[in-house]
């Protein structure tokens, strides 16, 4: 009976129907996604390492043009000069340490006669510790009915130009590039909000953004520390934005207009 | 199921496609052997639909046990013993895979009945499980005494005791069967 079974049983086959095919077809689809694709990863890698890559160059760009960037204009203007012949503003980078207190140094009037000649831009260090002497409100008070129209005139140009004058008869001042916050410092003071975040690395800043994007707040890329080196796209060969360009040669008419 | 053409030339080149996860080779397998799995299963498995199951699960067991496959034997021959494995395993988790101890009773065979495979199978569906599989096992599946009281946990004098049970219970159904045949 063993070999009656065996001879008729043996090689015997059953159609599956199409609904067992049909399982077959569902179980090796969720089989094969393990196997194929690997492309997947590798798209992955490569955003991962483009990002990166873009984060690193905005990192190295931020540089270019730093925070305390300073335009030093001349002290005065002589009288009868023509417009093309002033000399275009210098633009001097200020490598100050923001964790000391910033030096307040005696910038004596009589040094700074107005409208007598075109004096050369003073050495960068000495501008520096002048421009980084902060302004207190006493100052701000006695300067002139002229000097506080011109820069009401200034401001109105345009409302994020910032500037620091270094005397009180405004022969004698620099403007400081948008990205440095408009604010009149304690004397001896550097203002909290900037010193650390100079320190933070870009890619911390980035994420502390995105954190903030995250719960709801508007992206704010002055405050990432992204939007600098995001200017420098826009620097025309002086390293200088168009608009601030413009401003700055609005602003020297201005002034020539004023001291004549 | 849409026919693929043969790419695999020989059982090992289809064996290799499978390790390597190639769906073609796996599909090709499926196309090849699905009918002589689901045979095996429904010789155990009485329900057609859960025949069916058994059948599928153990083709994605094959696909994932492949790589012990060691070319020595048949790769079928190989597949078969995961399909057999797979239907006991489903006999046993269903609680039907219970073998008694009763005691051997010898019969003598009968005369060869001209019986189709559909009646054959019928035959065997009416068997208790428990004989069903000591039968197939062993008159079927060619398993000797000693594999089969390893494959269901039993002894080999249990073994030898249900497929005399089987056999006669066969017996007296093939004879009944020519007895209606013959009227």
């Amino acid at each position: 009976m063993n070999d009656h079974f065996l001879k008729k049983l043996r090689d015997m086959e059953v159609t599956p129907s199409e609904r067992a095919n049909e399982l077959f077809r569902s179980r090796l689809e969720q089989l094969s996604p393990q196997k194929e694709g690997p492309w997947k990863y590798f798209a992955t890698a490569a955003a991962v390492l483009v990002t990166l890559g873009s984060l690193f160059f905005l990192h190295l760009n931020k540089d270019v043009l730093k925070p305390d960037t300073a335009l030093v204009l001349p002290k005065s203007v002589e009288e009868g000069t023509a417009a093309s012949e002033i000399p275009t503003p210098a633009v001097e980078s200020l490598s100050v340490d923001t964790e000391a207190p910033a030096a307040v140094k005696d910038t004596p009037g009589s040094e700074t006669p107005g409208g007598s000649s075109i004096n050369r831009p003073t050495p960068i260090p000495e501008r520096v510790t002048v421009a980084k002497a902060s302004l207190n409100k006493g100052i701000e008070e006695t300067l002139s009915p002229t000097a506080k129209n011109f820069l009401s005139d200034l401001q109105s140009l345009n409302p994020e130009i910032r500037y620091r004058y270094h005397s009180i008869d405004l022969t004698d001042f620099a403007i400081l590039d948008t990205h440095t916050p408009l604010e009149l410092e304690t004397p001896g003071v550097v203002s909290p909000r900037e010193a650390p975040e100079r320190t933070v690395p870009l890619l911390a800043r980035v994420v502390r953004e995105v954190k903030y994007v995250v719960n709801g707040e508007k992206p704010d890329l002055d405050r990432a520390g992204i939007k600098p080196a995001v200017a420098t796209f826009a620097q025309n060969q002086e390293g200088l934005l168009a608009h601030e360009s413009r401003q700055i040669k609005e602003g020297v008419h201005k002034f020539k207009e004023l001291f004549k | 199921m849409a026919r693929i053409l043969p790419l695999f030339k020989t059982e090992h080149d289809l064996a290799r496609g499978i390790i390597r996860g190639d769906g073609n080779a796996q599909r090709a397998f499926y196309e090849k052997y699905s009918g002589k799995f689901l045979a095996i299963c429904c010789r155990y498995i009485k329900d057609r639909m859960a025949a069916e199951d058994v059948m599928v699960e153990s083709m994605m067991r094959i696909f994932e046990k492949s790589s012990q496959f060691d070319f020595q034997g048949s790769f079928e021959g190989w597949s078969k013993r995961l399909v057999v494995n797979q239907a006991l395993g489903y006999l046993r988790s269903k609680k039907m895979l219970e073998v008694g101890m009763d005691e051997v009773r010898e019969v003598a065979d009968a005369a060869e009945a001209p019986l189709e495979e559909e009646d054959l199978l019928r035959l065997i569906h009416q068997l208790p499980s428990g004989y069903r599989a000591v039968f197939n096992l062993y008159a079927i599946e060619g398993y000797s005494h000693a594999e089969i009281a390893e494959l269901l946990g039993i002894s080999e004098g249990t073994s030898k005791s249900q497929l005399s049970r089987a056999r006669a219970a066969l017996q007296d159904r093939l004879n009944e069967f020519q007895f209606t045949s013959n009227f």
